[in-house]
C-alpha cells in the first residue's frame, strides 16, 4: 500500500481598507502547489456595514470567503496552517481536519528541532521545525492540544523541504499579480 | 262720456289734492295669470359655480397653483366652464413604496482556480546564515548568505532580491525528478576574479 503523501494546505484572508480576500494554497511537502484557489475581493457597500454592523468581519470571513475557498479545493491536505487564531477554528469546522495557527517569532532556536514547548496560554505551542531557522508559534484549537506531538512530528517533516510559512509570502506576491492583471 | 268725465275728475282730484283711487282687484283668476306670467319671465335661478371651500389649508398638502381661500373672486371674474379640475400628483407617495435589498456578498466572494499565477510566483528563501552554527571554511571566500532547502535539480531560474537579501527561485513543477535537497551559500571571494560565488552543498552534509 502506497504511503500517503504529506499535503499542506495554507489559508489566509487579507482584511484592509474595506476590502476582504482570501486564498487556499495545497501544497506538498516541498512547497510546490497542488491547488490554489482565491476569492474575487469583497468590499462591502456602506449598507451592507450598515446592516451587518459588528458581525461583518466575522461574516466575511467565516461565511463569504471561507465557505467559498474551502468549498473549491479539490485536494485534500493533510493539516490546514493559517496565519490567524482566529481562522483555526472555523477552518476545522468546515474541513473537519485539523488546522494550526502559526506566527513566527524573534526567539532564540530550541535545542532540536522538532521540540515542541508548551506555553502559560492554553493551546499555544513554541516550535522548533529545523535546526536553522527561529522558532514558531503553534497555536491549537483545546482538542487537538493533546495531538500537539502528532502535528509537531508533520510540521518537522514538512521543514526539511521547505520553509513552513513561505507559502504565505507566495499567497500575497500572488495576490499583487491577480491585482495587476485584473487592474 | 260718463266714464270719460269721471276719470277727468280723478286726474284733478290727483294732481291737485293728491288723491288716488285705490280699488279692488275685479277678478282675481286674472290677476294670478299675471302674476305668473311675471314670475316666468322673472325667475331667477340660483346656481351655485363652486363648492364651498371646506379646508383652506393642510399641514400635510400644499395646493399648488391654487390659492386656499374663498373663491368669490374667482366666480364673478370668470365663467364656470374656465374652472378646471387639478389632480394632485401623488408620485411621492408612490416613490416611498419598499424596494429589495439585494445582499448577494456570498456570490461576489466567488472562488477562482489559478494555477497558472501561483506557478508563476516565485518561491521565496530567507537568508538563514544567523541560525547555522558551524559554517564550513573556504579558501579565500567568506559566507554572505545561506538558502535552504533547495531542490537544486528542480530550479529552473533563481534571482537575488538585493533589497531584502532574499532569494527568489522557480522550481520546474512537471520534472518528476526531485534529487536532494541542497543548501545555496553565496560567497564573497578575495582576491581576483568574480567578487560574488554561488556554491551548492547537499544537506547532508553537515555544516
Amino acid at each position: 500500500m502506497a504511503e500517503k503523501k504529506l499535503l499542506l494546505g495554507f489559508l489566509t484572508i487579507e482584511a484592509r481598507d474595506n476590502f476582504f480576500r482570501g486564498a487556499a494554497l495545497v501544497t506538498d511537502a516541498r512547497g510546490i502547489p497542488v491547488d490554489f484557489r482565491y476569492t474575487e475581493p469583497v468590499r462591502p457597500t456602506k449598507l451592507e456595514r450598515i446592516l451587518y454592523g459588528g458581525a461583518l468581519d466575522i461574516y466575511l470571513r467565516e461565511e463569504v470567503i471561507l465557505e467559498n475557498l474551502l468549498g473549491a479545493v479539490e485536494a485534500s491536505p493533510s493539516l490546514w496552517l493559517v496565519d490567524s487564531e482566529d481562522l483555526m477554528r472555523p477552518v476545522q469546522k468546515l474541513t473537519k481536519l485539523q488546522a494550526v495557527a502559526i506566527e513566527p517569532t524573534q526567539r532564540s532556536p530550541l535545542e532540536a528541532s522538532g521540540k515542541c514547548e508548551p506555553t502559560s496560554e492554553n493551546g499555544v505551542f513554541i516550535f522548533q521545525a529545523d535546526n536553522i531557522s527561529a522558532p514558531f508559534r503553534l497555536s491549537v484549537t483545546q482538542e487537538n492540544a493533546s495531538k500537539i506531538a502528532q502535528i509537531a512530528e508533520s510540521l518537522t517533516s514538512a521543514a526539511l523541504d521547505m520553509e513552513l510559512m513561505e507559502p504565505f509570502t507566495r499567497i500575497a506576491k500572488a495576490f499583487e499579480a491577480v491585482s495587476e492583471s485584473e487592474s | 262720456m260718463k266714464d270719460i268725465l269721471s276719470e277727468f275728475g280723478r286726474k284733478l282730484s290727483r294732481l291737485f289734492l293728491g288723491r288716488i283711487v285705490v280699488r279692488k282687484l275685479a277678478n282675481p283668476r286674472k290677476a294670478t295669470q299675471a302674476a305668473k306670467i311675471m314670475t316666468h319671465f322673472h325667475k331667477v335661478e340660483i346656481n351655485p359655480m363652486r363648492a364651498e371651500p371646506r379646508v383652506q389649508a393642510a399641514l400635510f398638502a400644499k395646493w399648488k397653483g391654487m390659492r386656499a381661500v374663498s373663491a368669490g373672486d374667482l366666480i364673478c371674474g370668470r365663467l364656470a366652464e374656465n374652472f378646471k379640475v387639478r389632480s394632485i400628483n401623488l408620485a411621492v407617495f408612490r416613490e416611498k413604496s419598499i424596494r429589495r435589498y439585494r445582499l448577494n456578498i456570498k456570490e461576489r466572494a466567488a472562488a477562482r482556480r489559478a494555477m497558472g499565477k501561483i506557478a508563476k510566483t516565485p518561491i521565496t528563501r530567507r537568508n538563514r546564515l544567523h541560525f547555522v552554527k558551524s559554517l564550513p571554511k573556504f579558501e579565500r571566500a567568506s559566507v554572505l548568505a545561506l538558502y535552504s532547502p533547495i531542490f537544486q535539480e528542480k530550479v529552473v531560474k533563481s534571482a537575488l532580491d538585493k533589497g531584502s537579501g532574499n532569494l527568489l527561485f522557480w522550481y520546474d513543477n512537471d520534472r518528476p525528478k526531485t534529487g536532494e535537497r541542497h543548501h545555496l551559500l553565496l560567497l564573497r571571494v578575495f582576491g581576483g576574479g568574480a567578487p560574488l560565488k554561488w556554491v551548492w552543498l547537499p544537506v547532508n552534509k553537515k555544516i
